[in-house]
């Protein structure tokens, strides 16, 4: 059964997919997408997300994992046992590993024979690009022209309260 | 041997003292470990290996177990050429590891101590004989060399041409033949200087064999700032200290640096030149090598599979209570003695625990003795000086080994670790403050590892905070101490000022701590702080009041005669390259364009010409500046300090 991501954007099982759009995009996407958690899903970040923190409260079943190094990011793959993986790209990962995006791509394409694979970022860059080279399916949006800014509201000043007893936030 | 250097040539060479210098070579041909999952796969290559090097079968010990392998007598290059061979399912240990380091490690020896003594011990001889060198001139943009002082004891000027210099220069370094030399600005002067040496066919005593090893220079992130790290050239069998640059020679002085040493088997010419962070990597590493552990060269240890609620939970760094801005009198303020790696230890925590809590970790065993040493060091400096250095590196090193569990590439780091230290801190800060609400104190403030009460007896409840968390801790008791308010009136974190009982100021995050802030608005600001020091109470803060503003107002009238080095902003510089209009930027330029050598991570010093037009001039050749610009600097930094006179009363 294919995931259905966007109306455009469907993965199909056991296939590698990479795709690149504005992160607003994705996120709705996936917030919109709440019934993915029928599905046992990965989702696997780098050294930080812009993601995560902005996912509907309600994804309450996502398994993350965090690849901070790209062999970290192998071993993830190597271990998944998901029907969905959604991998975040950290360019990061490559900046003194150049030489790995060949092998982690080889990964990507490995982990395609039992899952749908998804790579994503935000726009492309060399790295993203050699991953990519072994994808089934790789999709392009492109940000649409901006909105004029509007002048900003003046910040108004929190609202002083009278604290007395100091609270541990839980 | 007491050795003071130590480097990998083809050969260990280990320089020492021992009734006179003396210089050990020893043969020790490079090797690491090898761990495939699947070793039939690679049953080629295996023999391949076996009969172009030595190649024995073998078990090691990881942190996580012992694993069934090889120990291949070769380079890293044959290590790298394996990875790529395996596709990197080779799991290959002990690969980028010091030659040096790992020989002193498996014969049982450290540098900078008797091999008979405990490592840990902060009471050291030092048999070195020194020289100290200043070369005369701007290292920023070195001419022509024609003065340099020499100390040795007694004070020697030498003048004349370059050649004269540098030839009476090396022939003294060769005379006096000191094992350790220290110089301001060594590491630009002393590449400069063997260059001219070698033109004038002089020899370049800086190094004993007259070789020396080069050290790049780069720019790198830390902590969401970019540094900069000087190159170096390091001379062999002696010890060359940069005392203007080193910032552990700066924090803790030679014996912090030697102490360094002694913990990280590395040289002091490294240690000196090393970040702590650095430090502390190596000191776990030496560690993991003496007790035969296995170093692994690839970060692969992943964290386990997680919710995302779980993630949402655990990611949350310190716990911070904020505090009311005011002035509050008779004020405590309890700190955790080396709070983070004090969880570690005392939590057992280490990348290998966090999977099965029954082991013994290795990072909390390491960590142990260094926190024993500091708890130690803290206490003799209060009676005796000579050990605030030692104690200075080691709070470095500590500090940084909780940010070290977290760093990508940190061996024998995990982000669980990281994770599971934070939660117990905050779990302790919580369980400190209900202690002290329970034993009738009012608590104002907490960061992270202290909270700041007003009660008492203060000794009944230090005590009952260490007896509840295993933790030491450490009291400072205000006679008042004021919270600054934030923007939108909400009290700073992290901002604050008080008189301690002692009679001194202890002051945070105000300009006088800053690091951009010009001398002569840091010198009115800590001026201040000395009138507002007479001050025991809020009775007698408002008495001292016209005697602050009288400072306020001389600085003021003084402002346009200032001497305008003191107005220079000292910035680090991020990027070289702008998009938008402000005062880095214009100093950057303004560097480029007199030719001053710059790159990321760098420290620039500028003084503001025209603050509206962003115009600015470099420090060293800057002649005038904007008085309205650098009024309003002196008017925010009194608003910070006149907070007391105007801060609510509590």
């Amino acid at each position: 059964m294919d995931f259905e991501l966007l109306p455009t954007v469907s993965l199909r099982p056991r296939s590698f997919n990479a795709l690149t759009a504005p992160r607003e995009m994705f996120i709705q996407a996936l917030n919109r997408n709440l019934n993915l958690q029928r599905f046992k899903v990965l989702y696997v970040t780098g050294n930080s997300s812009a993601i995560l923190s902005r996912l509907d409260r309600r994804f309450e079943a996502l398994e993350i994992r965090r690849g901070f190094t790209v062999f970290q990011l192998m071993t993830i793959l190597e271990e998944a046992h998901h029907s969905l993986i959604l991998i975040e790209h950290d360019p990061l990962l490559y900046e003194d590993a150049k030489e790995l995006t060949e092998y982690v791509s080889h990964a990507l394409c490995d982990a395609a024979k039992e899952a749908a694979v998804l790579l994503y970022a935000p726009g492309i860059d060399p790295f993203f690009e050699d991953l990519v080279q072994n994808a089934d399916r790789v999709f392009y949006f492109e940000e649409g022209p901006r909105e004029i800014p509007r002048l900003a509201a003046k910040a108004h000043p929190r609202a002083r309260e009278n604290q007395r007893t100091l609270e541990a936030y839980s | 041997m007491w050795i003071f250097d130590s480097y990998y040539k083809g050969c260990v060479e280990l320089w020492g003292r021992e009734r006179g210098l003396r210089k050990d070579s020893a043969a020790y041909p490079p090797s690491f470990y090898m761990h495939l999952k699947d070793p039939p796969a690679y049953r080629e290559m295996i023999e391949a290996l076996e009969s172009r090097f030595k190649a024995e079968e073998c078990s090691f010990r990881t942190i996580f177990g012992t694993f069934p392998g090889h120990r291949i007598y070769a380079s890293r290059k044959v290590a790298e050429k394996i990875e790529i061979q395996t596709r990197y399912a080779a799991e290959l240990y002990n690969v980028d590891v010091r030659q040096d380091q790992r020989y002193l490690a498996e014969h049982d020896l450290f540098p900078c101590g008797d091999r008979d003594k405990s490592r840990f011990s902060p009471d050291f001889e030092i048999p070195l004989t020194s020289l100290e060198i200043e070369v005369a001139g701007d290292p920023s943009l070195p001419g022509e060399i024609t003065r340099v002082e020499v100390f040795n004891g007694r004070k020697r000027r030498l003048e004349g041409s370059e050649r004269e210099v540098l030839s009476d220069l090396m022939d003294l370094i060769k005379v006096h033949d000191p094992d350790l030399i220290l110089c301001p600005h060594a590491d630009t002067w002393v590449p400069i200087l063997v260059r001219k040496a070698r033109r004038y066919g002089l020899e370049p005593t800086f190094s004993r064999t007259g070789f020396f090893k080069p050290m790049a220079s780069k720019s790198y992130w830390s902590y969401g700032k970019v540094n900069h790290k000087d190159g170096a050239l390091i001379p062999e069998g002696r010890i060359l200290i940069d005392t203007a640059k080193s910032f552990v020679y700066a924090e803790s002085g030679l014996k912090g640096i030697l102490m360094a040493s002694r913990l990280s088997g590395l040289s002091p010419n490294l240690t000196s030149r090393f970040t702590p962070g650095t430090l502390i990597s190596s000191y776990e590493v030496f560690e993991a090598l003496r007790r035969g552990v296995a170093v692994p060269f690839r970060k692969r240890d992943v964290e386990g599979l997680r919710n995302i609620s779980e993630l949402r939970a655990c990611d949350k760094g310190g716990m911070i209570f904020q505090p009311e801005p005011g002035v509050y009198e008779r004020v405590h303020q309890i700190d955790f003695t080396s709070m983070y790696p004090s969880i570690i230890v005392k939590y057992n925590l280490s990348p290998e625990t966090v999977r099965d809590p029954e082991l013994k970790g290795f990072l909390c065993t390491v960590l142990s003795s260094l926190l024993n040493l500091r708890i130690e060091t803290k206490r003799l400096k209060k009676t005796n000086p000579d050990y605030a250095g030692i104690d200075s590196i080691l709070k470095w090193m500590l500090v940084t080994c909780f940010g070290y569990t977290g760093y990508r590439n940190a061996k024998f780091g995990q982000i669980q670790v990281h994770e599971r230290i934070t939660e117990i801190s905050r779990d302790l800060l919580v369980q400190i403050k209900e202690l002290a609400e329970g034993m009738n104190f009012q608590v104002l403030h907490g960061i992270v590892d202290c909270l700041w009460v007003i009660g008492e007896p203060i000794a009944s409840f230090k005590e009952a905070v260490e007896r509840e968390t295993g933790i030491l801790t450490e009291v400072d008791s205000y006679d008042w101490i004021a919270f600054l308010p934030m923007a939108d009136g909400s009290g700073a974190y992290n901002r604050y000022f008080g008189r301690l009982k002692a009679g001194k100021m202890k002051i945070r995050g105000v300009m006088a701590r800053k690091g951009d802030t010009p001398e002569y608005v840091l010198r009115m600001q800590k001026e201040i702080f000395e009138v507002l020091a007479e001050a025991r109470c809020r009775e007698e803060l408002r008495w001292i009041e016209p005697k602050a503003r009288e400072v306020r107002r001389r600085y003021m009238d003084e402002l346009v005669e200032a001497d305008v080095r003191e107005l220079a902003i000292h910035r680090r510089v991020s990027r070289l390259s702008y998009s938008r209009r402000c005062a880095e930027a214009s100093a950057v330029q303004a560097h480029l364009k007199q030719g001053l050598p710059l790159a990321a991570g760098m420290e620039i010093g500028y003084v503001v010409k025209d603050a509206k037009k962003w115009e600015v001039e470099p420090e060293r050749t800057a002649s005038e500046f904007d008085l309205g610009y650098y009024g309003k600097l002196l008017e925010k930094a009194w608003r910070e300090v006149a907070y007391v006179f105007e801060g609510s009363d509590q």
